[in-house]
């Protein structure tokens, strides 16, 4: 693998998601560091670019901060042929800011050379379950090393599901091998919207896989609610990260914060409240 | 309907946002939401994230045609250009054209005629922010050559360079439009032409002088020194070299 030569450096505590707004401002701290910052986070596909700004600031945050890539472009749970060349890319953006991991979400997000830019629902079922661990293990083959799959917030439901998503989580990481990332506001999400049971959820979680925990916050619209990730952590969301990080308080936590984005110390505030949490459970 | 039947007529919808009435059977309803709300969420999601990455790509033109309207214009455009790139940075090259047909049709923008100039100057400072780093002209090897090889030689366009002419004052229109407190004079009516340029960690929108141009448009096409000589061109080669919009050697026959 193109980063075997290369010291993967530790992730641990809190990180947030590195946002275009804040890398100036964050430029401008090195080589201070922020307070309680393990890591931070890339949305990867914003990163691609051969050259320009971006290439020449993340190299400079890559010398002060642990990294990791959160990818939204492999569509993997698509039946289009594996987009080789996106994977390639990432490899090389992994290698050149010396990522410890890469991510991505258990959806579709292309068919027919058109992109949705959106994070799809696929039917848990038998079929799809074997199609994604087939399509996983082509992308851990491509990148040469074992990606973190995450589970997404949904507005459907497919007639043709027959399992839950617990359950066809935990037979794609055992079958596929593979890490997870879980987000605890999209498991509450799904809850609000289909009625999932976000503690049962939780409890049954596989945690030697869990590498990583994402906290957001959601939107409320007239009949449902959006993982909008452009609000503060909710209420409910903190409580369901303290049942799952009393299990295990070593699991990385990040913020992440997409639209409407705050100043960066409104970031730091909620990264300072997932530290708080996670010391506590570890006592 | 099999899983790959399902994801293409998904993302039809969501490209096209129309309903598919088969792709409805397939679904059941959530907790609040019937399968047709349910096909609306995502197209809301993927027309508000488009919505998002031309606005963000276009700011001045936004400014100038006011949220709503650009808003009501991105629509139009995302209804008929579908994302075909998984790199949402290559969304909105077409914009410029969309543009120019927009204000030959609708009346009210009439007197908008340079936006279509002015959407092309955004795009290309978009490509120039991400454009590839270049390794710089490189002298030694072009010394090395015989005169004969020298005269025959082509160059190279920095990719985090590029420039624009227009029938309109672009370059005072967009440099207006980049203060919060807009300044209200009247713009001149000349033609501008402008140059966008990464220099360094910075991008930099400047004007250029008419012959400026001419020589950087003749050197794009790809002729020799021997023509820029010709056409007496060649004495803007040094300049460029030293500011970087000349970038490399590679191409010298």
């Amino acid at each position: 693998m193109s980063s075997s030569s290369q010291v993967k450096r530790p992730i641990s505590g809190v990180g947030i998601g590195l946002r275009s707004q804040h890398i100036q401002e964050i430029l401008t701290a090195l080589p201070n560091t922020l307070p309680n910052i393990g890591w931070l986070e890339l949305l990867a596909d914003n990163h691609l670019a051969e050259g320009g700004l971006d290439v020449a600031q993340l190299e400079a945050i890559a010398e002060h901060y642990p990294l990791t890539l959160h990818c939204v472009g492999m569509s993997l749970a698509s039946v289009e042929p594996l987009d080789l060349d996106y994977c390639q890319r990432i490899k090389q953006l992994a290698k050149r800011v010396n990522a410890t991991w890469v991510s991505e979400h258990l959806c579709f997000s292309a068919a027919l050379g058109l992109y949705s830019h959106d994070l799809l629902p696929v039917p848990y079922n038998q079929t799809t379950l074997a199609h994604c661990v087939q399509r996983i293990l082509q992308i851990q083959e491509a990148l040469g090393e074992r990606i973190l799959v995450e589970n997404v917030s949904s507005y459907m439901t497919f007639e043709n599901s027959n399992m839950s998503e617990i359950e066809f989580i935990n037979a794609l990481a055992e079958q596929a091998d593979c890490d997870l990332l879980i987000d605890v506001n999209n498991i509450y999400v799904n809850q609000l919207n289909h009625g999932l049971d976000s503690e049962s959820y939780i409890d049954q979680l596989p945690l030697d896989r869990v590498k990583e925990i994402h906290l957001a916050g959601y939107q409320q619209q007239e009949n449902f609610v959006l993982d909008a990730h452009n609000n503060p952590v909710s209420e409910p969301v903190w409580q369901l990260y303290q049942r799952l990080i009393k299990k295990r308080p070593t699991i990385p936590t990040l913020i992440e914060w997409d639209n409407d984005i705050p100043p960066l110390p409104v970031l730091l505030a909620e990264a300072e409240k997932a530290h708080q949490i996670m010391q506590q459970a570890a006592r | 309907m099999n899983l790959q039947a399902l994801q293409e007529t998904f993302l039809k919808q969501l490209t096209q946002f129309e309903t598919d009435s088969a792709f409805l059977t397939q679904l059941t309803p959530t907790l609040n939401l019937s399968p047709a709300q349910q096909v609306a969420v995502y197209q809301n999601n993927v027309r508000g994230a488009l919505q998002s990455c031309l606005a963000q790509i276009y700011p001045v033109c936004r400014t100038i045609l006011g949220e709503g309207y650009f808003q009501q214009l991105a629509k139009g455009y995302i209804q008929t250009h579908p994302s075909r790139h998984s790199n949402l940075n290559h969304y909105g090259d077409e914009f410029s054209g969309f543009i120019l047909e927009q204000c030959q049709q609708r009346p009210e923008l009439t007197e908008f005629a340079y936006l279509s100039d002015l959407v092309t100057l955004e795009w290309r400072t978009h490509q120039v922010y991400y454009a590839k780093t270049s390794p710089p002209f490189n002298f030694e090897a072009f010394a090395q050559l015989t005169e004969q090889q020298q005269a025959q030689s082509t160059f190279q366009l920095a990719p985090c360079f590029q420039f624009l002419a227009s029938d309109y004052p672009i370059m005072s229109i967009w440099q207006m439009n980049q203060t919060a407190t807009k300044e209200t004079q009247a713009v001149s009516p000349n033609a501008e032409n402008v140059a966008v340029f990464r220099n360094q960690n910075r991008i930099e929108v400047f004007e250029l002088e008419q012959s400026v141009l001419n020589a950087l448009a003749l050197i794009q096409t790809g002729v020799t020194l021997q023509t820029l000589v010709q056409a007496e061109l060649d004495r803007y080669l040094p300049e460029f070299i030293q500011q970087g919009w000349i970038v490399d050697n590679s191409s010298i026959n």
